[in-house]
């Protein structure tokens, strides 16, 4: 996205503080994005429409609040929709649920030249169980949401260096376990 | 952090899917009943802050009225002993 795209969307925001008729525009565009984000957080369409419903509601309400940092506007939502994941998940007590869409899965191995192969798809599936959330948060914004690591630093209220190191650890580990030519990039 | 349970699925989400899902008119509502209760609930707040003030203005007031009233008897008291003792005293 370019820095003008940017600054268009920030505009909206600016316009939405005296017009909330104004964000709807913001809400439509990236309102499948950000519900995608949570469903693969929750694995539950009604849990994911709250909880989209809510982080679309904390952005208009605190729209005042945004200021120009180079990023996306898309990448305040994915941070608001990120804190309301993780305080659904401190109510609940539970542990967090990841689920990857098959297809997603299938590609990488196509890409590695590789047969679907279950026993493997259920190694790499223990694989990813036993990395720590916040480096699945990484991932999941690097390869399922093709975010940059500035915006993965902002979202996840990290450095973009720290983004970078946990994205490279868990590739690493992935390429040498399992044989997947995803490059650090995100692309096969 | 805590465990991480991964599952994978064969539904993809598409925009008709989500279709249902997606009502801003509902947002905006939500939006404008969350602020409209803001905006009493400040209301609420500066009226009990206004109350306490004027309460505290009135104790203050009429703790002043009955020191100023205590010192006006004991005003008026201090002279009359005194007359009462002067008439008590013995000619010398």
């Amino acid at each position: 996205m370019s820095e003008e795209e940017i600054r268009a969307e920030y505009a909206v925001l600016e316009k939405s503080r005296k017009d909330p008729e104004a964000f709807g525009q913001l809400y439509k565009k990236y309102f499948d994005s950000i519900f995608g984000f949570i469903y693969r957080q929750t694995d539950d369409e009604d849990i994911a429409a709250d909880l989209c419903s809510q982080t679309f509601l904390n952005a208009l309400k605190n729209v005042d609040k945004f200021t120009f940092k180079g990023v996306p506007v898309s990448a305040w939502f994915y941070k608001i929709a990120s804190n309301e994941v993780n305080r659904h998940y401190r109510k609940k007590k539970s542990d967090k649920t990841f689920s990857l869409e098959e297809d997603r899965i299938r590609n990488l191995y196509e890409q590695a030249n590789e047969g679907w192969d279950e026993e493997m798809v259920e190694r790499l599936l223990g694989y990813l169980a036993e990395l720590p959330a916040e480096m699945l948060e990484v991932l999941n914004l690097r390869f399922f949401e093709d975010k940059d690591f500035k915006e993965i630093a902002f979202i996840l209220d990290i450095t973009e260096s720290g983004a970078k190191m946990r994205a490279y650890r868990a590739l690493d580990s992935l390429r040498k376990n399992f044989k997947l030519k995803i490059k650090y990039d995100g692309k096969g | 952090m805590g465990k991480v349970e991964i599952k994978i699925r064969k539904k993809i989400l598409t925009p008709d899917n989500l279709q249902q899902y997606r009502n801003y008119p509902a947002l905006l509502k939500r939006y404008e009943r969350n602020k409209r209760f803001k905006r009493a609930l400040r209301i609420f707040i500066y009226s009990i802050a206004l109350t306490l003030f004027v309460l505290a203005l009135i104790f203050i007031s009429m703790w002043k009225v009955l020191i100023d009233k205590e010192q006006e008897q004991k005003n008026q008291q201090e002279p009359k002993t005194e007359q009462t003792t002067e008439g008590n005293r013995p000619p010398y």
